[in-house]
């Protein structure tokens, strides 16, 4: 080390401006930190989560469900379900588990170091609403040895049984963590301002949902469902709702689509046939210039297309939806729930109370096909990867699939029944892909997955 | 050894004869009474004087009023003959203390190249003037073996990117480091991606007119001395200095004119359009329609109706009409001929005690695109004071000013050139006008009600929307200044000390205007600052131990300090149209980002030489760098090499072999990993930004009202090594037939080990990339220099140089389990480098084939899409050849140099989207075609598969399937990757030039000195079967990826004319 006394002498001796500081001080950012309180984090993970149920995985949703239409550019190859490796790859690893699932075991960790149960309860809903999310898109996911650093560099994918049966744990922990916890003001919680009774209303919505998701597989999940539901929302006033806003920073990520990708997706003419009559169209499409599009440009009419649309984690309408298919399997009468759940999509888009009345009176009997069909509907602009889970459990609404189907990936041609995996796991760990494809049948479109059979 | 320096010094030497009122003849010998063939004889200050012959005679006429003759001759001192009235004169040239070719090599120290045991190549002052390049890297092309440089694109100020021997670093720079008078400069380009405009890379802030001289250094036996930052190998710049003796004025001008060199071929035959109930119909802007897959132009007619798109009205089929036939029109119409001029002067001299030399350049271009420019100011002085018998101080300043007005271009709905090939041919983006005269007219791009006028009504912008409305401008500011001061402390023992610094600011400007119903407009300005701080301090010692042998050595150490700061404001939501500064915005977001980085280095190197035949170079460095963790942050970098003159040693006086060399040198170059990697020994929590979507902007906190703070995705790690890469290289030097050949081998093989680098992880581990050591490069390859002159007389002579590269650079090994790491690109093809390939690699998807390479085709006729990635195309070339050519007779010299690659792929991500959009001549071609495809169709199961061949013929376009079946639109936007690789094979006249002395007697009794009249061309002609825009051509700028095309603006051929005067 004798040279960098020699070195100090010289630039001392010179007046140099480089020598101040340790090398180790030269190589610390000055733009970052190290740690931050909670409230720091969960911004970021209600926002995340918000974004990625309006990014591709959703849009894609959407078009498969034929609700969207391709027009232009990647869109249009969805269309044919040109739905290679590197679809959902960016949602993958920044939107999802380099993200929100990154983001939400960071909170919850410091947050359990803490002994803080608000943050902890929050971040497990984030956690097990995304990760059953993401199991519903692509089946087997990792889980148990994910987000582990280098610990595990390759992790190993859990089935999709195991997924869901761990997200529905999480949201009891959840529930129990946020019980004991009181009302956090000033917190960074962008939803609900620190209430965590609503957060517990919102982790019952949530546990309903994914008990509806694999009920296929556990019919005693439809009568848990039905007393989750009732555990949760009881108006559109407690929704789950990000506040997205106008500056165009932090505009709902459809309508930036709408205006990032000009003209590449609009709305499909089959959905436009469905929705005859019903007095939501004209808050759900436009036709400009002979084009069917769900996104204009200054158009206010159109509730889900504006730069400050909400986007719900959860909604009342939805758990009402559950409520009424979960009744109907039960064999009770879901028509009130069925009633409710139609009522309060109408004030999402606020329809006009009379228009409204007269739709819900015409909807006729609560059975499976009718509750999904109205879902279906009702779902639109916030909740595409819904309707494609409940037409993947129930096949309703009856859909032909793409005249243009590519066999490439979807050898028999039906309507896609899973996502990929993604390209960047295939480069990275690509023994764990092989063996959660061939768990699954394969690794195309056509694969139904473990909870949809 | 006179006779190396005798041929060596004729390389760059240009005769000149002149028409005089007397002829001054003589001979020149050694003091061994040998002749000296090629010496320099010149009349001081003026541009008259020749070389001596292989007897060592010379004729030259000169001015009768010229009183004295300057003869020098490499290796021996320069003396002077004072003119009487004798027309004959014998001169005894004595040996000098310089001996040789001088080379400065690492730590700016002048040695003699023939000492040298490792390759190296000088590019000469004046071929780097000649090229008439505004980049001093483009000024290098094709002209050093081993040395690859790719001009992104021909826009103004566009950057290049250098290789030397290759790539080595997968996220570091891989540029060699730009070295001006000993002081290392910056030469990073910043904001090179996909979309954006062209920026530039740093080094083309140095005027190419101020060179003296340029030296490559390829290997880390040049570069141990420079340590980690040389480690891609060196560019070694020298100024000019001046003399002692009168002032030395020149002045030159020129003019340039350039014009695009190659587009893709676009249809003329198709409208707007897509088939309908399976017939092609013509659909207009106002649709939104893309694609040109309608019905034939000349089955069209105008209707006249009133039409915001066109004045003559809608388009419908012939004899529905108003007779007025549909028309194409050519929107490459668009280009304009660009024109640059420069003007540069300088004035040089001095007394013994202090020399000068000033020099102001001035170069202001206008692209090929309307209003795109590039202007470039630069003053440089540069003082040597002799304080002393001991003391020397000398001093560089450099001011710079440079930026101009960038187009938008790339993977980018506001690209020039994707708004241009896209667009249909039956739309006129000028409006009945072309070029700048379209530009300049408001009503070419905007309709009355303030909405664009193009031909998808907004949805891409037009070029001449986006020349006007979308504006992106760059100011650089910058001083790169050193000092030095040299002490002799005793005869053979001195001191120096150099410090250097290199500061720039870079003030950026950007727009987008308010696009009615799809864009609200947003600015961007950005200021970068840069700052480097370089010191040394040496000692020289140097000793003649006996008659035979000499020693010297060099000792010293180093700092250098790097300070980036970049502070940027964007503002989203613009409240008035054409007003693009930021208090325009509504909703604003800030943003500051630092790079910091301190190296200290200690070395030393001796030289040893014994009886003029054998010698012997060890140099030894020690780094350390704040860039590796604190407790294991230092490294060695060392290497010996050696030549051994054997014709010398052996005296071999064969009539044929003049001269021959062996070397053979090896080192090893420690790394830091380059400045990708400060603070990359930690993890932080970031401002938390939203992304995950592709298709969308990233948005970061402040957001929602609130900040956020999110862990960052790229692992750091506090365990990190230095990278090390050892190199040998064997290499010879011969010299045949009196010094009229010349060939120089060299074979080098490089193992990059332990490479830093940001490894992509499974993103389900909660990174996405880790910062690590990891893999092995390597690079091997020959590099092989041929030079010659087949004619030489007295008033003919002819000197050609060959500079040939064939070389390989492999990734043997990436991080276990790690298949591939992008470089650049897109999501669906992008550049890669994968484990067992070349260094990079073409990614993506490719046709489904069988073990034996059959493509499948399904049992539709179509061939299937292998859903899995692969490496498709190699963008390296197998290998470069230079060819240059200088002619002179009588007072013309002509220049010719040709260069060629052979092959190296390039994705032509253009032809496949205009082969979508039908907008390509392929797709008019091709329209009609029923094709059987090549390959083998599965009749088994997948498990077990039976393949027989393909018989089933389909229709490339049949338009009762609907445009999504057409050939060029099933596969997806653009096609698969495979569709669109193309080899990039060339061969270019690169540079030619013809330069013309006016007669000296013109400027008798006047204080004229000389007048010397240029006119040069830049690729004047191209010969490729690459089926885009010129394949010298990057999207990715000086990147680390290259091989991708993609709307990128084409390349220029030039003209110039340039006059320069000395006085």
């Amino acid at each position: 080390m004798k040279i960098f006394n020699y070195i100090f002498i010289v630039c001392l001796a010179i007046g140099a401006l480089s020598c101040t500081g340790t090398l180790e001080d030269v190589n610390t950012d000055p733009s970052r930190l190290s740690s931050v309180d909670l409230r720091l984090l969960l911004p970021e993970v209600e926002a995340q989560a918000a974004n990625n149920m309006g990014f591709n995985p959703a849009r894609v949703a959407g078009i498969i469900m034929q609700q969207y239409n391709g027009l232009d550019a990647q869109q249009l190859d969805y269309n044919k379900y040109i739905l290679g490796e590197d679809a959902m790859n960016n949602y993958w690893r920044t939107g999802l588990y380099s993200g929100v699932l990154k983001s939400a075991q960071v909170l919850e960790s410091q947050a359990t170091a803490e002994a803080n149960p608000f943050y902890s309860g929050v971040a497990k809903i984030y956690f097990a609403s995304q990760l059953a999310d993401a199991a519903s898109m692509f089946g087997d996911i990792p889980n148990t040895e994910a987000l582990k650093g280098l610990e595990f560099v390759k992790p190993r994918y859990d089935s999709q049984e195991s997924i869901y049966a761990a997200a529905l744990t999480m949201l009891d922990n959840a529930i129990s963590d946020l019980s004991a916890s009181g009302d956090v003001s000033g917190g960074g919680d962008i939803i609900y301002g620190g209430s965590a009774s609503s957060w517990v209303k919102a982790a019952n919505g949530l546990k309903a949902r994914y008990l509806m998701h694999t009920v296929k597989r556990n019919a005693g999940n439809a009568a848990l469902a039905i007393a989750a539901a009732d555990a949760s929302f009881a108006s559109n006033a407690e929704n789950a709702s990000f506040p997205f806003e106008t500056a165009q920073t932090g505009n709902n990520p459809l309508a930036a689509f709408g205006q990032e990708r000009p003209n590449t997706l609009g709305i499909n003419p089959n959905f436009v046939a469905m929705l005859e009559g019903d007095p939501r169209a004209s808050k759900y499409y436009v036709e400009v210039e002979g084009v069917l599009q769900y996104f204009d440009l200054g158009n206010s009419n159109l509730v889900w297309a504006q730069d400050d649309s909400p986007m719900p984690l959860i909604s009342y309408t939805e758990v009402m939806f559950i409520k009424a298919e979960a009744q109907s399997m039960t064999g009770a009468d879901a028509s009130a729930s069925l009633a409710a759940a139609v009522q309060s999509s109408m004030d999402l888009n606020g329809i006009a109370a009379e228009d409204a009345t007269a739709y819900v009176s015409g909807i006729g009997s609560a059975d499976i096909q009718t509750i999904m069909e109205e879902a279906y509907k009702a779902y639109f602009g916030f909740n595409f990867l819904q309707t494609w889970t409940n037409y993947r459990r129930t096949g309703f609404p009856a859909l032909t699939p793409s005249a243009d189907a590519s066999p490439s990936f979807n050898p028999s041609g039906v309507v896609p029944q899973r996502y990929l995996y993604v390209e960047s796991e295939t480069q990275t760990n690509s023994d764990n892909v092989a063996a959660a494809s061939a768990n699954q049948g394969g690794s195309l479109l056509d694969n139904t997955l473990w909870a949809f059979q | 050894m006179k006779k190396l320096s005798l041929l060596l010094s004729m390389m760059a030497f240009m005769v000149t004869f002149t028409m005089a009122q007397r002829t001054v003849t003589g001979s020149i010998v050694d003091s061994d009474g040998l002749t000296l063939i090629g010496a320099n004889v010149t009349v001081p200050n003026t541009t008259i004087g020749t070389i001596t012959d292989t007897d060592g005679n010379f004729s030259l006429s000169v001015p009768s009023d010229a009183m004295q003759l300057m003869i020098s001759y490499t290796g021996f001192e320069t003396a002077m003959i004072n003119l009487d009235s004798k027309s004959n004169y014998m001169l005894i040239l004595i040996e000098g203390q310089v001996l040789d070719e001088v080379v400065v090599t690492a730590g700016g120290l002048e040695k003699n190249k023939a000492r040298i045991g490792y390759a190296i190549q000088n590019v000469s002052a004046d071929e780097l003037v000649k090229s008439k390049e505004v980049n001093i890297v483009d000024a290098i092309n094709s002209k050093v073996a081993g040395v690859s440089v790719i001009s992104s694109s021909g826009s103004p100020g566009a950057s290049s990117s250098i290789r030397v021997r290759g790539s080595t670093s997968i996220n570091g720079t891989n540029s060699p480091l730009f070295v001006v008078d000993g002081v290392p400069i910056d030469n990073s380009e910043i904001g090179a991606g996909v979309g954006g405009v062209d920026q530039s890379n740093r080094a083309i802030d140095l005027n190419p007119n101020d060179v003296e001289s340029m030296t490559i250094l390829k290997g880390p036996s040049a570069t141990a001395l420079y340590g980690v930052r040389a480690a891609n190998g060196a560019v070694i710049i020298t100024t000019k200095k001046g003399q002692a003796g009168e002032p030395k004025v020149t002045v030159s001008a020129g003019y340039t004119f350039d014009r695009a060199n190659k587009f893709n071929e676009r249809q003329s035959t198709y409208a707007q359009g897509r088939p309908l109930s399976g017939v092609p119909t013509w659909r207009g802007p106002e649709t939104g329609e893309g694609f040109s897959w309608g019905p034939a132009i000349a089955d069209l007619e105008f209707d006249g109706s009133e039409y915001d798109f066109d004045s003559r009205g809608r388009l419908v089929a012939k004899g529905t009409g108003n007779g007025t036939s549909a028309q194409a029109y050519d929107p490459y119409d668009f280009f304009v001929t660009g024109k640059s001029y420069d003007l540069n002067a300088s004035v040089s001299g001095g007394t013994d005690a202090l020399s000068y030399y000033f020099s102001g350049g001035t170069l202001s271009s206008e692209g090929i695109v309307p209003n795109a420019t590039f202007a470039r100011n630069s003053f440089r002085m540069n003082l040597n004071s002799k304080v002393s018998d001991k003391l020397k101080v000398g001093m560089g300043l450099n001011f710079t000013q440079s930026g101009g007005v960038r187009i938008q271009r790339g993977s980018n709905v506001k690209g020039v050139m994707l708004g241009l090939l896209r667009n249909t041919p039956t739309f006129d983006i000028g409006n009945g006008l072309v070029g700048q005269e379209a530009a300049d007219l408001t009503s070419t791009y905007e309709l009355e009600n303030g909405n664009q006028r193009s031909y998808r009504s907004g949805i891409y912008d037009s070029p001449y929307w986006t020349v006007n409305k979308n504006p992106s401008t760059d100011d650089v500011n910058r001083v790169i200044g050193n000092i030095n001061l040299n002490y002799m402390i005793t005869n053979d023992l001195s001191a120096t000390y150099r410090a250097g610094l290199d500061n720039y600011s870079d003030r950026r400007n950007s727009a987008i205007d308010i696009n009615p119903g799809r864009d609200v407009g947003s600015v961007g300005q950005a200021v970068i600052t840069n700052r480097d701080i370089n010191q040394d301090f040496f000692l020289t010692y140097t000793k003649d131990v006996s008659s035979n042998f000499d020693l010297s050595a060099n000792a010293g150490f180093n700092t250098f300090d790097h300070r980036y700061i970049s502070q940027s404001v964007t503002g989203t939501t613009l409240s008035a149209p054409n007003f693009y500064h930021i208090s325009n915005a509504t909703d604003l977001v800030a943003s500051e980002g630092f790079g910091t980085k301190r190296l200290y280095g200690a070395y030393g190197t001796v030289d040893l030489a014994y009886n003029n035949y054998l010698f012997v170079n060890l140099t030894g460095r020690n780094d350390w760098s704040s860039i590796l963790p604190a407790d294991a942050n230092t490294f060695q970098s060392y290497s010996a090499s050696a030549g051994f003159a054997f014709t010398e040693a052996l005296d071999i006086n064969s009539s044929i072999l003049d001269y021959g060399k062996l070397r053979a040198s090896i080192g090893k170059v420690g790394n830091d990993g380059g400045d990708a990697f400060i603070y990359s020994t930690t993890n932080y929590l970031n401002q938390a930004s939203i992304s995950g979507d592709g298709f969308l902007d990233n948005n970061g906190f402040p957001n929602y009202g609130t900040n956020a703070f999110e862990r960052d995705i790229l692992l750091g790690n506090p365990t990190l090594r230095p990278e090390k890469t050892t190199t040998w290289e064997l290499g010879t030097v011969l010299k045949f037939y009196e010094g009229r050949l010349g060939l120089d081998v060299n074979y080098f093989n490089s193992k990059s080990e332990d490479q830093i680098i940001a490894v992509d992880l499974s993103a389900t581990t909660g990174f996405t990339n880790s910062v690590e050591n990891a893999g092995v490069i390597t690079n091997k390859g020959w590099e092989i220099t041929l030079d010659g002159t087949p004619v030489r007389n007295s008033n003919f002579s002819w000197d050609v140089a060959l500079n040939f590269t064939a070389m390989e650079s492999t990734v043997e090994s990436l991080k276990e389990g790690i298949d591939d790491i992008g470089l650049n690109g897109f999501t669906s093809t992008s550049v890669d480098v994968v484990p067992g390939q070349p260094f990079s690699v073409i990614y993506g998807n490719g046709f489904q084939r069988t073990d034996g390479g059959d493509v499948v085709v399904g049992a539709d006729g179509w061939p299937l899409v292998d859903p899995t990635k692969k490496a498709l195309g190699d963008p390296n070339p197998d290998w470069t050849l230079g060819f240059n050519n200088n002619l002179s007779f009588g007072n013309f010299s002509v220049g010719m140099l040709f260069d060629i690659r052979s092959g190296g792929d390039v994705w032509c991500g253009t032809c496949g989207i205009m082969n979508y959009f039908g907008t390509s001549q392929q797709s008019a071609d091709e329209r009609d075609d029923v094709v059987t495809f090549e390959g083998v169709v599965n009749t088994g199961t997948a498990d077990e598969p039976v393949y027989v061949e393909n018989t089933t013929a389909v229709s490339l376009a049949d338009p009762n399937g609907g445009v999504g079946s057409y050939y060029r639109v099933r596969y997806g936007f653009g096609g698969i990757s495979e569709m669109n690789i193309h080899d990039a094979s060339w061969v270019r006249l690169r540079n030619v030039s013809v330069g013309y002395d006016l007669p000296s007697t013109m400027f008798d009794n006047s204080f004229v000195g000389g007048i010397n009249i240029q006119l040069s061309a830049r690729n004047l002609w191209l010969s490729t079967d690459y089926p885009g825009v010129d394949p010298e051509t990057n999207l990715t700028g000086a990147s680390n990826g290259y091989g991708l095309d993609y709307f990128n603006m084409p390349n220029t051929k030039s003209y110039s004319a340039t006059v320069k005067l000395s006085f």
